[in-house]
């Protein structure tokens, strides 16, 4: 019960942090929460399920068109919400331009593919069993993908020169357009990996749950990960998010109806504790 | 000159609201609709209190509708199961919900920026599961129901006009105070932070004391929509005060124009009575509204009060550059 417990927290955690790199991803790059972020979840556990489900793809084409599909979708929601107020003079703004997003994205999907919830294939089924424990794959699955993300994630932005570039246009944006850098291009490459990292946390726990507009609530607790890990920093993200999933799962052990009650306390004690995160570092603000 | 312009502004506003009062019951004739209108008229007098949280504050909080559930579930106890008079159920919750809202805001206004958000989502989504779950007190999902009609003594209500009538008073009330509040030092300090915090601290202002009598007032009149609320609907569940109630009360104030108390009422009636409007777009409705919210942002950031506020300047500018012009100016 116990390993189980710590599996499937580990696996939903790993979600989370797939969810919750994209968010910082764009918090870096443009300082700007998206609200949107559980939606664009939802829709890629709903492309993924057109395109396993409805179209019958096998796994490796249906990976390449589910990705240039959420690719699209970022940029299309980039130029959307985020690049008309860019030069807005108040941030709230953006915030709210995302919420109103949320909505818009939770109505396509419910016109595209019907109110009720879909259930969609499992990647991989079966369990590994020792004596009473049994481990299912998908969860080992559900692991190994986003280890893997997590690990591209870490090299592409820490390792590469692609990410220099990126992180050049976050910290300083008129700075890195002299030094010629596109911004426009950077930003929207953000969006963009920022859409298949959550697209592809939807398509990983499609089969867990029903695909239905409600996967959308996901996000807050990657919210919830990312404020625990400490703000603005993906190895925070990661390690909060997973530690929230863990939390969640083994509250399921005292109680079941105040589940989203106990993760969100976690939070508030955290944010109480240490207010700047449990990796964070205290950075002094800037007149 | 000054005084005068004052005194024009105070009539307009007077004239407007007793047009608005006389006019509203009679204009709408079904009573669905009235229930609508004193919907809108709840929901304005919460969202005051974002006003001054995020209006002069600053400070984005997505608490509003989980105090609001607060005074509503303090109302019903009061007045279902304690028994209490009607209006002392309304002191008594709102009194409560601003001793909680102290706690809250003692532990939560330490946070600064987005990381106040987050908690104000966690408090939010807290709040909502513990009055969905915690049967013996507040019902369950079912919530509380059987709660009696609004009886202030002197006036009791009986019809959805009646409640239109007292909900108008106390909203004129709240608007009135939440003007003065905006003028007084408090305010002063709140827009202070707002603009800049460590500006702020160099003038002396105690932010985070400051922060904290902001979440009380915001507390106090969410609490006070949720008590009345709880009388017009006589049953309330947990379903009412969700996070996305919160989102769309940002959503409403920002229609508006949250600098503005007229702003913000205005931006009220408008979503609130919009559904209705629009029912011809029937399953559509949503899409449409997200994509307007968008559009909103996008082309008047600040709201019908901001639109009104730079086209009002553009005139002025033209005449200035007209009396220049002739030569009178000068």
């Amino acid at each position: 019960m116990i390993i189980q417990l710590l599996l499937s927290g580990i696996s939903m955690g790993m979600i989370y942090a797939l969810m919750a790199m994209g968010l910082i991803l764009i918090v870096k790059a443009v300082g700007v929460l998206n609200f949107a972020h559980g939606e664009l979840f939802m829709l890629g556990a709903y492309i993924t399920y057109m395109l396993t489900v409805q179209m019958g793809l096998p796994l490796i084409p249906m990976l390449i068109c589910g990705l240039i599909l959420f690719a699209f979708v970022g940029l299309m929601f980039m130029f959307s919400v985020y690049w008309p107020l860019r030069n807005a003079s108040w941030p709230v703004t953006i915030t709210i331009s995302t919420l109103g997003a949320s909505m818009v994205l939770k109505e396509l999907a419910r016109f595209i593919w019907g109110p009720f919830p879909l259930k969609a294939k499992p990647i991989i089924s079966g369990a590994l069993s020792f004596g009473k424990i049994t481990l299912e794959y998908q969860y080992l699955f559900i692991i190994g993908v986003s280890m893997l993300l997590i690990l591209v994630v870490f090299v592409l932005f820490e390792k590469l020169y692609i990410g220099k570039i990126m992180q050049a246009a976050a910290q300083g944006r008129y700075a890195a357009e002299l030094m010629g850098i596109p911004i426009v291009v950077t930003i929207a490459a953000t969006f963009m990996i920022s859409t298949c990292l959550s697209g592809i946390g939807g398509w990983l726990s499609a089969p867990l749950f029903l695909v239905s507009q409600s996967l959308g609530s996901m996000a807050l607790k990657a919210f919830a990960g990312i404020v625990v890990g400490g703000f603005g920093n993906i190895t925070g993200a990661v390690i909060g998010s997973i530690l929230i999933g863990l939390v969640e799962s083994y509250s399921s052990l005292f109680t079941s109806v105040y589940r989203d009650a106990v993760v969100f306390l976690v939070l508030i004690i955290v944010l109480l504790v240490r207010p700047q995160g449990l990796l964070g570092e205290r950075i002094s603000e800037k007149a | 000159m000054r005084e005068k312009k004052k005194i024009f502004k105070i009539l307009a506003v007077v004239v407007i609201c007793a047009a608005f009062t006389l006019l509203v019951p009679k204009l709408i004739p079904n009573q669905y609709m009235i229930n609508i209108v004193n919907n809108a008229l709840l929901y304005f007098i919460a969202i005051l209190g974002l006003s001054v949280m995020l209006g002069m504050g600053g400070q984005v909080t997505f608490s509003i509708a989980g105090t609001m559930g607060i005074g509503a579930f303090f109302t019903a106890i009061f007045c279902v199961k304690l028994g209490w008079h009607p209006l002392m159920a309304i002191l008594g919750s709102v009194v409560a919900t601003m001793a909680i809202a102290l706690v809250l805001g003692l532990a939560l206004c330490r946070l600064k920026g987005s990381y106040f958000a987050f908690g104000s989502i966690a408090l939010v989504h807290i709040l909502y599961n513990i009055m969905l779950n915690w049967k013996p007190i507040t019902g369950g999902a079912d919530g509380i129901s059987g709660i009696p009609k609004l009886d202030l003594v002197f006036y009791s209500c009986t019809t959805k006009e009646n409640y239109f009538y007292v909900f108008i008073v106390v909203a004129v009330l709240c608007g009135m105070i939440v003007g003065r509040i905006r003028t007084s030092s408090l305010g002063r300090s709140l827009a202070s932070i707002r603009d800049n915090e460590i500006a702020a601290i160099c003038m002396g202002v105690n932010i985070y004391q400051t922060k904290v009598i902001s979440f009380i007032i915001a507390g106090a009149f969410s609490s006070l929509a949720g008590s009345l609320l709880a009388f017009q609907n006589t049953n309330i569940t947990a379903e009412l005060f969700t996070f996305e109630q919160s989102a769309i009360f940002l959503v409403m104030s920002m229609l508006g124009g949250i600098e503005s108390t007229i702003g913000v009422f205005v931006g009220t009636i408008l979503l609130t009575v919009m559904p209705e409007w629009m029912r011809v777009l029937a399953s559509y409705y949503k899409l449409v509204y997200g994509i307007g919210v968008i559009l909103l942002m996008i082309f008047m950031p600040m709201g019908l009060a901001g639109l009104v506020q730079t086209i009002y300047k553009k005139i002025k500018r033209r005449k200035k550059a007209k009396m220049k012009a002739s030569g009178v100016g000068s």
